[in-house]
């Protein structure tokens, strides 16, 4: 029998396509029809953003990035609507731009108690649906806790820096790969799946990962009983 | 014949490649860049 496949999907909490993307991948996951392992990785599209920004998404993106006003409606309503077709309720006049390290860090944390999935979906819906911030340690604390964390614990970790370095390494190793962009997904360590695909693009993609197992696994029997 | 100390005439670097293999994907799928180029 051969190990279940492992995707690596490099993601940061403020970004939009990210969310829609993972609903996306676990659907192709789900017409896969067979266990992926999915771990999350550290991508952050905004490291100069204060963590109380006084501003919100439209702000940022007209101000900080130079794009015009109408411009930068235009693409949330896109998006938005994107959003809407695969059941996720974006509220843009709730969000709260911020600083997304600390919630990389949690992210770490959580990976490291086994619960970074959980913590992964409860820190994007805070974001794009809850109106909730994901900046500040004390909110992120308070996430932490709804899925089963130890809040406490949660607070001394992101005071004291302790998942920094993993983040910093995420990072570095994305730049490795030659990501520009997320969400990024790397099924098996070595195929590379850029954007918000379709459903079906993912589960083709696992099962071509599969079928190449299962070639390699009845190729390294056949050398066995010569 | 001296050694080349400078790097002149030697080739430019060049950037870093992925060390994935990309797969057919739609190139239009949306993604976020940070700069706003990329749909966000």
């Amino acid at each position: 029998m051969s190990e279940t496949i492992k995707v690596d999907i490099w993601s940061d909490v403020q970004c939009p396509w990210c969310y829609i993307g993972k609903r996306k991948f676990e659907a192709g996951v789900a017409a896969f029809g067979d266990d992926v392992e999915v771990e999350y990785h550290s991508f952050e599209l905004a490291p100069d953003t204060p963590v109380d920004f006084a501003g919100s998404p439209v702000d940022y993106l007209s101000e900080r990035k130079g794009i015009p006003v109408p411009q930068v409606l235009e693409m949330l309503e896109r998006v938005t609507g994107i959003a809407e077709s695969v059941g996720l309720h974006y509220d843009y006049d709730s969000v709260h731009q911020t600083n997304t390290i600390k919630a990389h860090e949690l992210l770490h944390y959580a990976k490291a108690h086994g619960l970074q999935l959980e913590m992964k979906e409860t820190l994007l819906k805070a974001y794009f649906v809850d109106g909730g911030h994901v900046g500040r340690i004390e909110d992120l604390a308070d996430l932490a806790a709804t899925v089963g964390l130890d809040r406490a614990d949660v607070v001394r970790s992101l005071t004291e820096n302790e998942y920094l370095a993993a983040v910093k390494a995420d990072v570095a190793q994305a730049s490795e790969y030659g990501i520009q962009g997320v969400p990024f997904f790397v099924i098996d360590g070595k195929y590379g799946i850029s954007g918000a695909q379709d459903p079906d693009t993912f589960a083709q993609a696992l099962r071509q990962v599969q079928g190449e197992r299962t070639a390699e696994s009845t190729s390294t029997t056949e050398e066995t009983h010569v | 014949m001296s050694e080349n100390t400078t790097g002149a005439g030697t080739s430019a670097p060049t950037a870093p490649r992925p060390i994935i293999q990309l797969l057919e994907q739609d190139d239009t799928a949306g993604g976020c860049c940070g700069g706003g180029s990329c749909g966000i």
